[in-house]
């Protein structure tokens, strides 16, 4: 089921009144039931799966914590871990592995049969293996105590609201939500409500006004001119910004109502000042979890500089391949490592270099933004394009622009509309990041007001044609 | 304290649900009301008035092939370009019976007759003005009803897309010189003449509405030309039935009507946008070549091949 579909539309209120009349344990199973009603709406068969790795991982949980043997502590992590990461290679990465061999082996003169299996990838399998993986881990490392409920556990894993597209949501963060019932707090409610309405907007009227200036010009870049595609690497930049962050937004806006605090996925990323800045922007939930559970355990800047810039390059890696079982994934990551590696080894230099020619601090801000900014969209060319080879088409063309005349550029009408949206969404933000929100968001009229504005928005710039969301995929 | 929190949560939702509907109702009047004074061709017909004409139909394939300011030129006559990216002819005929209810009958009535491939969608496009014209809404309520009751339901939804934004843009100013005005690459050249070959197709609703538009025009005496406007060389050399698609097309049309084929008259490719589309570049000679060849003579017209 999506968010943005008419079954959502009538799903949530009536799952919302039911919700709140109920207490206890009632609620926790409504929750849970509702929940793999939800996933099952997309593909039931699938439910086993979920209901094999919450079991799993709560079982393993609870004897980690009842064990005492080191040796055996980590073979049983390892089992957990072992089968987490081998259904989701399974599922995610089985014929990207078999076809990497295949034409490693190729170029070695060997030839394989290929191998064809129809796979379903199962949606938000990303999302729920790494957050049952945290909560093991936790347990292992004596951060937290075992849930002593099924019931609660395979709640926290499945809530709906997280479930498909993240936000990668910690056991240890939810799970102290589950053990009360949350009391229906007006305010809390309402700045949920206007979050998720501010999500759909991101969504619909944003991200998918956004995609026909994007999609052909990826899908066969050789058939746009320079510009075009130059436009359609900073428009994917926003779509994508705000078709994952508008389901966030959705997501957690959605929680704030039933009573959870999901904490924060995206933070204006693209008024990072550095790399380092926009990873703490970017997708929150996952650079946390690689960086607590992968980039700290492989030693993190422990055991120094070569072996930082290593662990960093590794984790972005895998934070690359994360995303999707294909090369382009994996180049976007370590597009991103090397980022983080030459940020570390470049920045006191930098610093000396500023402090010596007296620039404004401003212009210093204005030019790091910009710079990672660019630095971030040449990625994102690497994160969409489907293979190597239309990435270097995208750039082939860009490069190759003989003027940024706006002339050829098709359908003009909808490229204007798109930098306008573009340019709300920066304005919005800008504001915020400023603080001018704050004063307005304390007067009810100016808050019902821009909520009314933003379903008005959604009215009149909305595209209802059922959309999937971009983080599905992964 | 939690039903107080309760009452609180629905009073604000109530609300915000009060003042969304208020001002949709209000936004809608207003916008529904300035509509039909905006200079987009869809405006200037709902707005009504107009005197005999030469009035164009069709898809964009009708919106580039068909350049008003120089046909008005050649013809001496005024035009409106009343064709739309993506109006099939099931739609066109809605839009036709639409003007003839608000308008003088045309002079000439052109249709470019690619459009039977088309499908509808730009019905949906057109919502803002199924209100005002009776027999778009007719056609809304049998082909997008969805769309139909979300449009009853909220009004501003009926100005949701690319439409309702345009006639905002062209609200002071015509756009009847709207064309493209860039050229094919190199790269798009080579892929059309690369391209597999293709076999026109035709909706048979598209067909029955030809039909149709032919017989209403021989009922209120306008005379219609149907044309196929030029395709780029490359992508037309690989059609492999255009004399069957075209006798198809004559034959629904009814009354051994003419269709003035255009489709492979333009050699030059500077002078397409794409390989559907001409551009400026070819659009002024083609308005020229038309009038030299008497597509544009009223007085007499010719007669079928």
């Amino acid at each position: 089921m999506l968010f943005n579909s008419l079954a959502f539309l009538v799903f949530f209120p009536s799952f919302l009144a039911i919700y709140l009349a109920t207490h206890g344990r009632v609620r926790l199973w409504l929750a849970l039931f509702a929940s793999y009603f939800f996933y099952a709406w997309w593909n039931w068969r699938l439910l086993p799966l979920l209901w094999f790795q919450t079991g799993l991982d709560f079982f393993v949980a609870r004897r980690l914590y009842r064990m005492t043997d080191l040796r055996a502590r980590r073979r049983l992590l390892a089992l957990s871990l072992g089968t987490n990461l081998s259904l989701l290679g399974f599922f995610k990465y089985f014929h990207f592995g078999i076809e990497s061999a295949r034409a490693a082996l190729r170029a070695v003169g060997v030839e394989l049969p290929e191998v064809t299996l129809q796979i379903v990838l199962p949606v938000g399998i990303s999302f729920y293996t790494f957050q049952s993986m945290s909560y093991v881990i936790d347990v292992y490392r004596g951060e937290i105590e075992p849930e002593p409920s099924l019931l609660r556990f395979a709640t926290a894993v499945a809530l709906f609201v997280h479930l498909v597209a993240g936000p990668i949501v910690r056991a240890r963060h939810l799970l102290p939500q589950l053990r009360s019932d949350r009391v229906f707090d007006a305010e809390v409610a309402t700045a949920g409500f206007e979050q998720a309405l501010w999500g759909f907007f991101k969504k619909v009227a944003i991200a998918d006004s956004l995609a026909p200036l994007v999609d052909p010009q990826f899908a066969a870049p050789a058939l746009h001119d320079g510009v075009s595609l130059l436009l359609a690497v900073y428009l994917y930049a926003f779509q994508i910004y705000c078709d994952f962050s508008g389901y966030t937004d959705i997501a957690l806006g959605l929680a704030k109502v039933l009573g959870y605090d999901l904490g924060v996925n995206f933070d204006r990323p693209y008024f990072a000042q550095s790399f380092s800045d926009f990873w703490r922007r970017w997708h929150i939930s996952l650079s946390s979890w690689l960086r607590d559970y992968l980039y700290i355990s492989l030693g993190g800047n422990r055991r120094g500089i070569p072996r930082t810039y290593a662990n960093l390059m590794l984790t972005m890696l895998i934070g690359g391949l994360w995303h999707g079982a294909s090369w382009t994934f994996v180049a976007w990551g370590g597009l991103h490592g090397l980022y983080l590696v030459s940020e570390r080894a470049l920045r006191p230099a930098l610093s000396r270099g500023v402090a010596a020619l007296r620039v404004p601090r401003w212009a210093t801000d204005l030019f790091a933004r910009l710079a990672v900014f660019h630095a971030v969209c040449f990625a994102w060319i690497f994160f969409r394009a489907q293979s190597f080879g239309t990435a270097a088409a995208v750039i082939h063309g860009i490069a190759g622009a003989g003027s940024l005349s706006f002339a050829p550029v098709q359908n003009k009408f909808l490229a204007v509309k798109a930098l306008a949206l573009v340019a709300l969404l920066v304005g919005v933000e800008a504001a915020s990041l400023r603080g001018f929100a704050e004063p307005l968001r304390a007067r009810p009229g100016w808050r019902l007001a821009s909520a009314a504005l933003v379903v008005w928005g959604i009215a009149l710039l909305g595209t209802f044609s059922g959309a999937n969301f971009i983080y599905f995929q992964f | 304290m939690r039903r107080g929190a309760l009452r609180a949560g629905l009073l604000r939702f109530g609300a915000l649900l009060a003042c969304v509907l208020a001002g949709d109702r209000l936004l809608a009047a207003a916008l529904q009301a300035a509509l039909p004074h905006s200079q987009f061709r869809f405006s200037v017909a709902e707005h009504g008035g107009l005197p005999p004409n030469l009035l164009m139909l069709g898809n964009s394939r009708a919106v580039n092939g068909l350049y008003a300011p120089e046909l008005a030129r050649w013809s001496q006559l005024p035009v409106l370009n009343l064709a739309y990216n993506g109006m099939s002819t099931l739609v066109a005929e809605a839009v036709l019976r639409d003007y003839l209810g608000r308008n003088a009958a045309p002079k000439l009535l052109v249709l470019e007759v690619s459009n039977v491939q088309d499908p509808h969608q730009l019905l949906d496009g057109l919502m803002c003005y199924w209100s005002a014209s009776p027999a778009l809404a007719e056609l809304a309520d049998v082909r997008s009803p969805a769309n139909r009751r979300a449009a009853s339901w909220f009004h501003l939804y009926a100005f949701n897309g690319e439409v309702p934004l345009r006639a905002l843009y062209f609200a002071r100013r015509s756009d009847q010189d709207w064309i493209n005005r860039y050229r094919i690459s190199d790269a798009l050249v080579a892929e059309a003449r690369d391209g597999p070959d293709i076999e026109l197709g035709a909706k048979p609703e598209n067909l029955e509405a030809l039909g149709r538009i032919g017989a209403l025009a021989r009922e209120r005496g306008i005379p219609l030309r149907l044309i196929v406007a030029p395709y780029l060389p490359e992508y037309a050399a690989h059609v492999r039935n255009w004399d069957a698609w075209l006798e198809r097309v004559r034959a629904a049309a009814g009354s051994a009507e003419r269709v003035w084929d255009y489709s492979r008259a333009v050699r030059d490719t500077a002078h397409f946008a794409d390989r559907l589309h001409l551009n400026e570049v070819g659009g002024v000679p083609f308005a020229a070549r038309l009038a030299a060849d008497g597509f544009l003579a009223i007085d007499a017209p010719p007669s079928a091949e």
